[in-house]
């Protein structure tokens, strides 16, 4: 369903990988941890993270839940399925697929 | 999984919300860990798009507009509730009418036999030109014919036969006393080339058509479920019919039951238990010709024709005294072999062109009912257009606009399918049921499977699209600017909505002719005096077990006259009208006979009487005469083969009719015979009792007892036919009519057609009205500024009234022109249906022009009152 654009991708393997290390988390932690993990190299744009998330979920890669967390806020959580987990390593094959071919680029031009 | 729970969002309006709370918490949590809340909401972007995209991630977003267009035209409905109402249940009636029309067609003419290849099946029929110059056909063969030409097309062709339907009453062991069943009598070559198959024993198959073989029965098999519970054991048991016990030998399998839709077969017979059966003079059976894929026609049917006219030329010049080249006459008829795949019938060639009519005209009144549709729902696509402006502002697409328009008009459609489904299932059963006379219902099977599903989906799409296709085309023609600016546009003409009402009234006007016809058709058919006087008369058709002489017939008679309430007593062929025939080639004074055939009937002594025929010369039958020997002759008779002698003059004359010789001893007025349609016939009445060469009396084993009682002796009729046959076991009373019944069965098929041509003339008239009345309507409230403004700089009541007059006149005219014209036209292609009336007639326009015109001026009147109470002042203070 989501077209093969890179970016998209790229955020989606992000949130992917997230979900699948770290667990289940908010929309919000995710945007922190792909900044702090990336030491602000990856700026995940804000605008595009809900759409990205709530396309995920469509697709059945992730599902959402209503909790509240410890300081009484609600938060909309988001967990990986395993449709999710398959879907990660074909991102990942896909990604090591585009690097491998960039640094390939890199090396012999 | 994902379509099903989008699908499932798009009624989950929450969902909205969702996203809404789950952005702002976003934005709390930004702002307390310390971000600026303007930064924070604006690297989030517009919540607004945000929304939007994550709702068509998780929403099908055309399902969602659909949903919202559904409850939109609802609201949108009920707001023009009559409006709607009007347009719905117009198109309901129309949808149902159609529908109907074709489920009553296909039943009785287009549904193929349930036998295998009936794409291969033919009917074989006679045509000729009658002096008229009208084309008639005959189905109906004698049984000698049928053989020879069964033999000449064999091999490349197989002919089968089966005779009309016939009731008849029989009684075996599972009923207590006798039952009447319908039967048909079938060649032996049917049930094998139909590919049909017993469901026990067997079935009939050519042995059967020889002569020495004993009588046999096939059962239907609703027939054996019905009465015998489907047992298996039947084969073997007896039925007692009027002519002696016939066998069982087997059962039809599957839903087989004969060649005449209408009419389900019970009990078959082999064409050898027919009584006519050897007779080459008596046409009883409908001859089919299967022909095998490739097979030329041409060439089939010529040797056919060969052989009958071979055949038809000796028979003739033995039985008649014809000349040569009138007997070439009667010999040139040409052969038809056209597809019969749905069988043939008497109801289905008497009603295929009546059907054709009744198509044409519920048709109409669809179209015209959905031009009421467009154009209302274009006056309101016009009234909405600074709303669908709005909408294309903010961003609605053409297509969003045009399916806004489409699911209105659907929302219509749907309402009126429901309420044609309904007009269908009652209308159908009703029209099938008044197809034959009450004593014989006509059952027809009208199951909803899928060729009628499939009709009404396909017309319900196309009266969607006509009906929403011009709304829909002005709707996605409207720009965004067009709200900015205002409406725009206000004095258009809507030339589309003007050529709309004109091609209705022209349909009104073509429905109104073919109405017209149809009426005056059945009147003056129901007002055609009949030279007799059917009122209380009552014929009682009779058979005996064995045939019996007249003097036996003559007791009957006698017993019957006998009891109380009888006035007159007589005994005949046949009843008068029942449309039954026997003629001959008639040579008076030794000249060669005409090619005109003169009808024949034998009656008893007081026949005359008692169905008042008036006698204007000569005298009545008495007890000596003897056919051959005396005739009655009636005045076209005389006219025909006479020289048009007079009454006095003709007495005592002589005539020769196939080899008999008669002396005329009376003269009667003419009264119809055969046919209501027709012109009288040349009758000659004849003695019932006949002379024989040989010492043995004569016999016969059917003939109709005419009795006129006394009118307060009428209902008691039935009751007493039960004990005819305590007077004598020998004689059985197969069935009572009474003489007008028999009559009215002439008019079957005008009454009902007259019943709903002049149902849906009125739909038609009162529909077209109702699309004038909104046009006018519309015109006023669109032009209420004009008018305001001609008023207060001094036009009269008469100029604004002239104005909106003129508008309509010329539309009105050119419709009605048109409208007339191709009703004309239409007519004369169904010319066949009308009696007394011509289609080219001044009555066939003069009526339906008045009925249009004062529908005209009916839906003018209160939108020129409107016009008029248009006040300058309000008007202009409102802009």
């Amino acid at each position: 369903m989501a077209k093969p654009d890179s970016m998209l991708g790229t955020l989606d393997l992000l949130v992917l990988t997230l979900l699948a290390r770290r667990g289940r988390q908010h929309g919000y932690a995710l945007m922190t941890a792909i900044q702090e993990i990336s030491r602000d190299v990856l700026r995940v744009e804000e605008g595009s993270l809900y759409p990205a998330l709530h396309r995920m979920e469509e697709a059945g890669w992730v599902k959402a839940a209503w909790t509240t967390k410890d300081n009484g806020r609600r938060a909309r959580v988001y967990d990986l399925t395993a449709t999710g987990r398959r879907q990660l390593s074909t991102e990942e094959t896909r990604w090591d697929d585009v690097t491998a071919a960039v640094n390939r680029v890199l090396r012999m031009a | 999984m994902s379509v099903w729970s989008r699908l499932r969002n798009v009624f989950r309006p929450a969902i909205t919300d969702d996203i809404d709370e789950e952005l702002r918490l976003h934005l709390d949590e930004a702002v307390a860990s310390g971000r600026d809340p303007q930064e924070a909401r604006r690297a989030l972007g517009s919540t607004l798009r945000l929304r939007e995209e994550s709702r068509d991630a998780r929403v099908l977003g055309w399902l969602d507009s659909l949903r919202a267009d559904v409850v939109f035209a609802t609201r949108q409905i009920r707001r023009h509730a009559i409006a709607s109402m009007a347009a719905v249940l117009s198109l309901g009636l129309a949808l149902g009418a159609c529908t109907a029309a074709f489920r009553v067609a296909d039943a009785l003419l287009w549904r193929p036999l349930p036998i295998v290849h009936a794409d291969r099946l033919h009917v074989m029929a006679l045509v000729g030109t009658d002096p008229s110059g009208r084309v008639g056909r005959g189905y109906l063969w004698a049984y000698p014919q049928f053989a020879l030409m069964r033999d000449a097309v064999a091999p490349d062709a197989v002919m089968l036969a089966a005779s009309q339907t016939q009731p008849l009453d029989v009684r075996h062991d599972t009923i207590g006393g006798s039952e009447r069943v319908t039967t048909q009598f079938v060649s032996g070559t049917l049930f094998p080339t139909f590919g049909l198959t017993p469901a026990v024993g067997r079935l009939l198959t050519p042995s059967d058509d020889a002569a020495s073989q004993p009588p046999r029965a096939v059962l239907s098999s609703d027939y054996w479920r019905a009465r015998f519970g489907a047992d298996p054991n039947v084969v073997g048991r007896l039925i007692d019919t009027a002519r002696g016990p016939v066998m069982i030998i087997g059962v039809v399998d599957g839903p087989f039951s004969g060649t005449e839709p209408g009419t389900p077969v019970d009990v078959f017979f082999p064409t050898s238990f027919h009584p006519n059966v050897a007779r080459d003079d008596s046409t009883w059976m409908r001859v089919f010709v299967e022909l095998p894929p490739g097979t030329a026609v041409a060439p089939v049917r010529e040797r056919a024709r060969a052989v009958w006219r071979a055949y038809e030329a000796g028979r003739l010049r033995q039985a008649t005294d014809l000349p040569a080249s009138a007997l070439g006459q009667a010999l040139n008829l040409q052969f038809e072999i056209a597809p019969a795949s749905g069988g043939s019938s008497r109801v289905s060639s008497n009603y295929a062109l009546p059907l054709a009519a009744l198509g044409v005209m519920v048709a109409l009144v669809l179209l015209i009912a959905s031009g009421n549709v467009a154009n209302l729902r274009s006056a309101q696509a016009t009234a909405r257009r600074r709303e669908m402006a709005l909408r294309a502002s903010i961003g609605a697409g053409r297509r969003r606009l045009v399916q806004l328009v489409m699911v209105e008009s659907g929302v219509v459609s749907a309402a009126a399918v429901a309420i044609g489904a309904l007009f269908a299932a009652w209308a159908a059963p009703f029209v099938v049921s008044h197809v034959n006379p009450p004593e014989n219902p006509a059952r027809l099977w009208l199951p909803l499977d899928g060729r009628v599903t499939a009709f009404g989906v396909l017309l319900t799409l196309a009266v969607t699209a006509i009906s929403s296709l011009g709304p829909a085309l002005a709707v996605s023609r409207i720009t965004p600017l067009s709200a900015v600016r205002g409406a725009t546009n206000r004095h258009t003409s809507r030339p589309v909505a003007r050529a709309l009402i004109g091609a209705q009234i022209a349909f009104c006007a073509f429905v109104l002719v073919i109405a017209g016809l149809s009426v005056a058709t059945f009147e003056r058919l129901a007002r055609r005096p009949l030279g007799f006087s059917p009122e209380d008369v009552v014929a009682l058709d009779v058979s005996a077990a064995s045939p019996q002489t007249a003097a036996a017939w003559r007791g009957l008679r006698d017993a019957i006259a006998e009891r109380r309430g009888m006035e007159n007593v007589a005994i005949a062929g046949w009843p008068m009208l029942q449309g039954s025939s026997w003629n001959g080639y008639v040579s008076v004074d030794g000249a060669p006979a005409t090619p005109v055939l003169g009808e024949f009937l034998n009656v008893s002594p007081d026949f005359m009487q008692t169905m008042k025929i008036a006698l204007v010369a000569g005298r009545e039958f008495t007890a000596l005469d003897r056919m051959p020997g005396q005739a009655i002759v009636n005045e076209t008779f005389l006219r025909q083969f006479l020289n048009g002698a007079t009454p006095a003059v003709a007495l005592d004359r002589r005539f020769t009719k196939g080899g008999d010789t008669f002396t005329i001893v009376g003269v009667m007025q003419d009264a119809v015979y055969r046919d209501l349609h027709a012109d009288v016939p040349p009758l000659a009445f004849v003695p019932f009792d006949r002379t024989t060469p040989g010492p043995s009396a004569w016999r016969t084993t059917s003939a109709s007892v005419i009795v006129r009682v006394t009118p307060d002796s009428r209902g008691a009729v039935t009751d007493w036919a039960q004990s005819v046959q305590a007077i004598s076991p020998d004689f059985r009373v197969t069935s009572v009519r009474t003489q007008q019944s028999v009559v009215d069965a002439q008019m079957v098929r005008e009454r009902l057609l007259a019943l709903l041509a002049a149902f849906f003339g009125a739909v038609a008239l009162a529909l077209t009205g109702i699309g004038l009345y909104g046009l006018l309507h519309f015109a006023v409230v669109q032009r209420r500024r004009e008018i305001g403004i001609r008023r207060a700089i001094g036009a009269t009541a008469a100029r604004i009234v002239s104005g909106l007059a003129t508008e309509l006149a010329s539309t009105l005219a050119v419709g009605l022109v048109v409208g007339l014209a191709a009703g004309y036209a239409g007519a004369r292609g169904l010319d066949g249906l009308f009696y007394g009336v011509r289609p080219g007639e001044a009555s066939s326009f003069v009526w339906p022009a008045a009925l249009v015109i004062a529908m005209a001026l009916a839906a003018g009147i209160t939108p020129a009152i409107r016009a008029l109470r248009i006040h300058p002042v309000e008007v202009l203070r409102a802009d």
